[in-house]
């Protein structure tokens, strides 16, 4: 009987610890302030309905490559926390990666000098183009159909220094991983010199 | 009465527990090389001060715990459990250092959601990351898709009777072959057959949408990880949407089907018993459970008019139901537009595919084809007794491997599982609503977090809630192992406690 | 029990890789099916 009470106080305290931190309120669709026709990632995603068939600005750091798919290419645009600075630069941490897939003419891409990844930070590109929340060309995908890319700002390659605590660090836990390694060998042998 | 614990029995679980870590470690060797490749000194060092934190603790517990006594079934069991914790808590050492995650906590998430090859993840920035972090991140997936205890089971346990009990541990229970080594090897065999084959698939594939070499081979070997484990993890944020092709979707649909057969099955097909894939129970339950979910979801979409034609409609219904249904989680559409776009007919169709998941003793999760097959027949017997004769006998089989008569012991162990599933889905889709989500996408959530599929719907961020990360990762752990050795561990830590000794 | 050769072992293996991957196929098939038929009825 008292462990019935004991869980069940227990149970009531697990469930009201939400409740308490409800106050904070979170929820999945944060407001988001409609700009005239230059909407995020963010904004196309949450209002498809309002921006499918439009004409958009979109603004965003290249990431990865450019695929060719002949005379067309598809360009990945991140406008997120990470678009100006890496991490690796001590940008700080902002959420996960947003952005939009961007169809564009393959010769626009020749001016992309720099692809966004763990080196370099991508040159941030805008793009002026018909936003499909289901593009009927690609498989349903969301994209936008551009014809033209600027650059706004070209990108460069990004360093991760290593650190030299890091550094100490691993050297001072390998060393004592080896010791840990070599006794758990000679233990039976330690033992017995012991025992002499 | 429950006996409280020996030197011996901690010592027995320290020993396996152990060799486990050092596997682990050694693991880590592969995304260190792959940093020492593209010259990633500081991703480098990440990993050379996991591989040492994981040797400390596995090398020093076998020093501790000298024993030359066999496992136990408690022990495996225990053993089985404590090694997927002790695993996630380690692992994330190279995701806390690399400076993109928010938290430890978020690190051991991801780990977690890794090893359980759920695919959820928290890592900031995504698309920022190194070659070596992105390949640990994958190999952690293919290593716990075919299971922790498999890999140390292949490498480094010698062979004892007491082997099967860690393999029985993790939610597998096939014997693919007389001996457990054996078993576990011929796990690797089908795994690694379908890598290279898969890898090099994808990769041509990549070459021919444009990607440069380097590149097309490395996102192919890791979409086939994150497909063949189902577990989810794709290079870039935007998952297989990255690639926009049909073909590239195709191959990705045959490998995480493949990689949600159960293993028995594959090595049935292997030895040339080729009936099996039209016969087997998990086959035909999961043939009937993909064709209802796509078409209500299909349904649905089609009532919301979001696509334009048939084709495009089968692309994206087909894609992400069967990715929700083999428990992958890879996905051609915005997390979000689950909701903005989907709608709740063709999310709860989703949910409803991700909670019946893949086949058992498979790299996938949720409650498992042979269940709600085994179930299935229970009600079909229970029906036909009731319209038989009272003399008459009534027998139901069933095919998984070979012929089986249904016994009212395989129901009740079916039954048992699947209702800690369910009380498991409804536990978290109550606290995702306890935390103010909509009940539609805490649903889905916390299903896709229970049954280790991975697909989300924007609740999982950085900014969740602590506990709310606490619970997937439980939930994730718990749903991988099938419950029955998590609560072993449990009882292990009341008998340190309560137990007589 | 018959002795098989690596090679026969590896055209095995081949093989039931292609028939996994054709059942998915015939899935893939039955899900643009029905897709059909979800646009016929419900437009």
């Amino acid at each position: 009987m008292r462990r019935a009470v004991w869980m069940t106080l227990f149970l009531a305290l697990v469930l009201s610890a939400p409740a308490s931190a409800m106050a904070e309120e979170h929820t999945v669709s944060p407001h988001i302030p409609l700009s005239e026709n230059s909407p995020s990632s963010a904004e196309l995603v949450e209002l498809p309905d309002i921006f499918d068939g439009t004409t958009v600005v979109y603004r965003g750091e290249v990431i990865g490559e450019a695929m060719v798919r002949g005379n067309w290419a598809w360009l990945h645009l991140n406008d997120d926390a990470y678009m100006e600075r890496n991490i690796e630069e001590g940008a700080p941490l902002g959420g996960l990666n947003s952005g939009m897939p961007v169809w564009v003419p393959a010769l626009e891409v020749a001016q992309i000098g720099v692809f966004g990844d763990y080196r370099h930070e991508g040159d941030i590109v805008e793009v002026r183009g018909v936003f499909n929340a289901a593009c009927a060309e690609h498989g349903g995908d969301m994209d936008i159909h551009a014809v033209h890319l600027t650059v706004i700002r070209s990108g460069r390659e990004v360093d991760d220094p290593v650190s030299k605590g890091k550094l100490w660090t691993a050297i001072v836990v390998i060393l004592a991983a080896a010791g840990v390694y070599l006794l758990d060998r000679n233990l039976d042998r330690i033992r017995e010199w012991l025992a002499r | 009465m429950i006996l409280r614990p020996r030197r011996d029995d901690h010592a027995i679980v320290g020993k396996y527990l152990g060799k486990i870590i050092v596997g682990i470690g050694l693991l880590m060797v592969v995304p260190l090389v792959t940093s020492l490749l593209f010259a990633e000194w500081d991703t480098a060092l990440d990993f050379v001060i996991g591989i040492g934190a994981c040797f400390i603790f596995g090398f020093g517990l076998q020093v501790i715990c000298r024993t030359e006594k066999d496992l136990k079934w408690s022990h495996g069991l225990v053993v089985a459990s404590g090694s997927w914790i002790a695993a996630t808590v380690l692992g994330a050492i190279p995701h806390w250092l690399s400076g993109h995650e928010g938290s430890y906590l978020d690190a051991m998430f991801d780990i977690m959601s890794g090893y359980t090859t759920t695919g959820l993840y928290l890592i900031q920035d995504l698309d920022h990351i190194s070659y070596g972090l992105n390949m640990w991140r994958h190999v952690l997936t293919y290593v716990g898709g075919q299971g922790i205890v498999v890999i140390a089971l292949t490498f480094l346990v010698k062979g004892t009777a007491g082997a099967y009990k860690l393999y029985v541990g993790e939610g597998k229970d096939e014997r693919l072959l007389p001996n457990v080594i054996g078993t576990a090897r011929a796990i690797w065999l089908v795994s690694l057959m379908w890598l290279a084959i898969g890898t090099a698939a994808l990769a041509v594939t990549g070459l021919m949408l444009g990607q440069e070499p380097v590149r097309a081979l490395l996102h192919g070997l890791w979409v086939f990880m994150g497909a063949w484990s189902t577990g989810g993890f794709a290079p870039q944020s935007y998952n297989t949407m990255w690639f926009h092709s049909a073909a590239y979707e195709i191959i990705c649909t045959v490998i995480f089907i493949a990689g949600s057969f159960n293993f028995a099955l594959h090595w049935a097909v292997w030895q040339g018993d080729r009936r099996e894939l039209r016969r087997n129970i998990e086959i035909l339950s999961f043939t009937a459970t993909a064709f209802i979910t796509v078409s209500v979801a299909t349904f649905g979409l089609a009532h919301l008019g979001i696509y334009p034609d048939a084709v495009n409609l089968f692309r994206k219904a087909f894609y992400q139901v069967l990715s929700g249904h083999t428990t992958t989680g890879f996905s051609t559409i915005y997390s979000r537009a689950f909701v903005t776009q989907w709608g709740p007919v063709a999310m709860l169709a989703t949910t409803v595919a991700m909670a019946i998941g893949a086949s058992a003793c498979s790299t996938g999760g949720g409650i498992k084809g042979i269940r709600i097959g085994v179930l299935t027949k229970a009600y079909i017997q229970d029906v036909r007794r009731m319209i038989s004769p009272d003399s008459a006998v009534v027998q139901e089989r069933y095919h998984h491997i070979r012929d089986i008569v249904l016994e009212d012991r395989i129901v009740r162990t079916a039954f048992t599982i699947t209702l800690a599933y369910v009380t498991a889905y409804a536990v978290l889709t109550v606290l995702g609503v306890l935390f103010g989500y909509d009940f539609t996408a805490a649903a889905f959530e916390g299903v896709s977090a229970a049954s280790n599929t991975g697909l989300s719907c924007g609740i999982t961020a950085p900014d969740m809630p602590n506990l709310l990360k606490w619970a997937y990762i439980i939930a994730m752990w718990m749903g991988r192992l099938e419950f029955m050795s998590v609560l072993a561990l449990f009882g292990h830590f009341y008998a340190i406690v309560r137990g007589k000794s | 029990m018959k002795v098989l050769t690596g090679h026969n072992r590896a055209c095995r293996y081949v093989i039931a890789i292609l028939l996994e991957t054709a059942y998915v196929l015939i899935l893939a098939g039955l899900a643009l099916l029905v897709a059909h038929l979800a646009l016929v009825v419900v437009r």
